[in-house]
């Protein structure tokens, strides 16, 4: 046996534990951040090439971009955006001014990155530069208009000079042109969260809802986070959005300084490491949201996907990250709970019946477009869930709604309720045994809640005795045992209601118990038994060495 | 651990680089190597509990080889009892006084951590692969190895009448790969990815990842009417030993016809680009 062949099967054996151990393995990677696409050279546009790229395609880019490259493959009705129509030619994220048609760099460049938010998953690692090409090539060879085909008679691309440093002036001229001269805000909201005024009611060129970018949702830039790619999104516009070029109103600088203004309000994601942990507090706990009594707790970020384990589904929700807090004092454990939301939805309409499995029309996803079809008219809403009995064993209710015999509480905070001066508390306790039947009210409804609406942010807070009487809810949130918790959510501009809403996996809350006296007695205890012991060793050595 | 060499390296060092080595390959080494073994970008996740076992291994191999004969013994012993007895200057003094002070708070917080009261958390480990429910074991995919019958049929339906039936198969097997495809990005897209690499952008959101394809561990190890099962019945046809509580799979019964889910499974590996492990043949 070759001496590499013995150390690969001896390590094989030393890791074998592992293999069987690593069946769990958190998500905490799958952050889409884009990365940068590396130098490359491009090969020949030959027919043998663009041949080979026809192959690629079929298996895959042709489920989603179509037989006839034009967004009509059997997924694209599914997905929001819709896939790009190549045979019109026009694309948005690229270095060519507004509808020019882009750079095959700029083509390239999307290949390999992915764009994130999408359905278009980054293919470095799965095809090979040359591969990326040729797929490039077929695609622009085939499906182009015949005026955008030939590479040289597309226009050039934008000049990007080097980067000015990002400093505190830089942002500060940035902040004043967002808000002012540039006028940013008008679309990306005061604070960039994608809120402004008109935001939620534009529409792309073709008539398809088209929302501003949420500048503080660092994983959401579709053309990559860096100031460079800011710019360059500034620079060109984003064609067929509602995002102009500004190549002629902003110098050169005041695009660079927007770029480090819009960088330097991204925010950076805190995922909850382990556990939810209630902060102890000593007094009353207030159900204003903007209590300074909040500055002082940690919080956790819970990312959020849309619900597509039970119809009927959602896969392309609009929360996709729940902030939460949590403090209790000697009675009652609360949350506040935060999310970005572009428009509050306080009014509410019941919706029709959900669509019955396997009868005529039945799609497993909601078919997307047309977009007038798309539901509207619901509350924004959010909910705590949480076993109704504590585990006993590591068996937990399942995290969708729960079941029979392992049934889940809801905090159901509504905002149409939060509105309503006539309600006791916009907060609803509920009952879930799974997602075939809707969940029912407990017998007692103990919990109190606000929301307010600022901004594009909803900020909630929900909070209920520790003990409770009520058999149908937890009837006893106890220090030292670790709770199953998951969150929900819906926004009611998406059309989010019922199942159709973002959810989380279960975490744990724990409330720490109090360490009693005799814990410090006993360590102390130790303490002075291990000094004597280490007097008489240091003696006895010295008394054997003379 | 060597046999010692001929001329005395101090026992006591030698020991202690020993323990230090195993450490660091574990620390740094293995999920290189982990990597390099399995193919992947990213590497196996290494349990505290299992790096915990092989130092304690290494630090049994260690009292093992001290304890072999006196005379190691002593010479192993030697620089611990001078350092306990004092009686050196400088920095040995001063880290001499440092052990001295830390082992008893060490001690104090392992009785602290005991004593005072820990959370109850009741977790087991994941069991990846159940055991395939026996209905659904001598299921086979319809459209791997499709039967004349079936081509026949089909070649009369595509007006294909005239070609070799060996062509019609090939048609065939494409038509059925592009219509898995497209099922395949309609419905398992959002958690499993475009590539199947369990990059689906509902992935964000849940704790345990959805099965990455091209990893060998998942649908390669597997025969295909496992995934025909695990598509049947998703999360809630899981055994509780595989926490179902945690899995956002859905059950699609009822929603994809059987057929379709065939060809899906077909895709899934097309996709991903593997193959599907083939049922253990048995004497008659």
């Amino acid at each position: 046996m070759s001496a590499s062949l013995f150390i690969k099967r001896a390590s094989l054996l030393l890791l074998l534990p592992l293999f069987y151990l690593s069946s769990v393995v958190l998500a905490q990677e799958s952050l889409p951040f884009v990365e940068e696409a590396p130098p490359t050279k491009k090969i020949e546009r030959s027919l043998e090439n663009i041949k080979a790229g026809e192959k690629i395609y079929q298996k895959r880019c042709l489920p989603c971009h179509g037989v006839k490259g034009s967004s009509d493959g059997p997924a694209a009705v599914y997905l929001d955006p819709r896939p790009r129509d190549f045979t019109r030619g026009i694309f948005k994220i690229k270095t060519t001014l507004l509808d020019a048609p882009p750079t095959d760099e700029d083509h390239f460049r999307i290949v390999t990155r992915g764009i994130p938010g999408t359905a278009m998953p980054s293919w470095k690692t799965l095809l090979s530069e040359d591969e990326r090409w040729q797929v490039i090539f077929y695609e622009q060879q085939t499906f182009f208009p015949e005026d955008r085909k030939d590479p040289s008679k597309r226009p050039a691309p934008i000049v990007i000079g080097a980067e000015p440093p990002m400093t505190p002036e830089s942002i500060k001229k940035g902040d004043d042109l967002f808000h002012g001269k540039a006028g940013c805000f008008v679309c990306h909201g005061n604070g960039g969260k994608g809120d402004g005024p008109i935001a939620t009611t534009m529409r792309d060129i073709w008539g398809n809802p088209q929302l501003p970018r949420n500048f503080t949702k660092s994983w959401q830039f579709k053309g990559g986070r860096d100031p460079k790619d800011i710019y360059t999104r500034m620079t060109t516009g984003i064609f067929a959005s509602g995002m102009p070029s500004f190549a002629t109103q902003l110098t050169d600088a005041e695009r660079w300084d927007i770029a480090h203004f819009v960088r330097s309000i991204q925010k950076e994601l805190k995922p909850v490491q382990s556990d939810i942990k209630p902060k102890k507090i000593s007094g009353t706990i207030s159900l204003d949201p903007n209590d300074p009594l909040w500055n002082s707790v940690d919080y956790a970020d819970i990312p959020m996907s849309g619900q597509v384990t039970v119809p009927p589904r959602l896969q392309t929700p609009q929360i996709d990250l729940m902030t939460v807090k949590a403090v209790y004092n000697s009675k009652e454990v609360a949350f506040l709970l935060v999310w970005d939301d572009r428009r509050a939805n306080t009014t509410h309409a019941e919706p029709p019946p959900p669509p019955v499995p396997g009868t005529e029309g039945y799609t497993t996803y909601p078919v997307l477009y047309p977009s007038e079809n798309r539901p509207t008219g619901y509350r924004d809403a959010v909910a705590v869930q949480m076993a109704v009995k504590i585990p006993d064993s590591p068996e937990l209710p399942h995290f969708v709604a729960g079941s029979q015999d392992k049934p889940v509480n809801l905090w159901y905070w509504k905002a149409d309720l939060n509105e309503d001066p006539s309600v006791k508390t916009p907060v609803e306790m509920l009952i879930s045994k799974g997602h075939k039947k809707p969940p029912v009210p407990t017998k007692i409804q103990n919990v109190m809640g606000k929301g307010v609406f600022k901004d594009g942010q909803w900020k909630a807070v929900l909070k209920r005795p520790l003990v409770s009487e009520d058999p149908t809810s937890i009837t006893n949130i106890e220090p030292g045992k670790a709770i199953p918790i998951a969150f929900h959510a819906w926004d009611g501009n998406n059309g989010e209601v019922g199942t159709q809403m973002s959810i989380s996996s279960w975490y744990f809350m724990v409330i720490e118990k109090e360490v009693p006296k005799e814990a410090y007695a006993y360590t102390l205890g130790m303490i002075i038994l291990v000094i004597g012991l280490e007097f008489f060793v240091i003696k006895k050595v010295r008394s054997k060495k003379v | 651990m060597n046999e010692s060499p001929k001329k005395e390296f101090p026992i006591f060092w030698g020991c202690a680089l020993a323990v230090l080595v195993v450490y660091l390959v574990f620390k740094f080494a293995a999920p290189v190597i982990s990597m390099w073994i399995v193919g992947r970008t990213r590497p196996l996740p290494l349990p505290r509990t299992l790096m915990f076992i092989y130092t304690a291994l290494a630090l049994l191999g260690v009292g093992l080889f001290v304890t072999t004969s006196e005379r190691k013994m002593d010479a192993f012993m030697a620089p611990v009892i001078t350092f306990i007895g004092g009686g050196q200057g400088g920095i040995i003094a001063i880290i001499r006084m440092a052990v001295l002070v830390a082992f008893p708070l060490l001690i104090g917080w392992v009785t602290f951590s005991k004593a005072a009261p820990a959370v109850q958390y009741l977790t087991s480990i994941r069991v990846q692969h159940p055991t395939l429910p026996g209905k659904f074991e001598k299921l086979e995919n319809p459209f791997r190895n499709p039967d004349d019958a079936r081509l026949k049929k089909f070649a009369e339906e595509k007006g294909l009448g005239n070609m070799e039936l060996a062509k019609v198969k090939e048609v065939f097997a494409e038509q059925v790969l592009a219509e898995g495809r497209g099922l395949f990005q309609i419905n398992c897209r959002p958690c499993h990815g475009s590539r199947a690499n369990s990059n689906g952008p509902m992935a964000w959101g849940f704790r345990l990842r959805p099965a990455d394809f091209t990893d060998p561990g998942t649908i390669p190890t597997v025969v295909e009417p496992y995934v025909f099962w695990r598509i049947n019945e998703g999360a809630f046809g899981l055994p509780a030993e595989s926490t179902p509580w945690d899995s956002a799979m859905p059950s699609w019964r009822g929603e994809i016809p059987e057929e379709n889910m065939w060809k899906i499974i077909l895709a899934d590996y097309d996709i991903a680009g593997v193959t599907p492990r083939m049922p253990e043949k048995h004497h008659e």
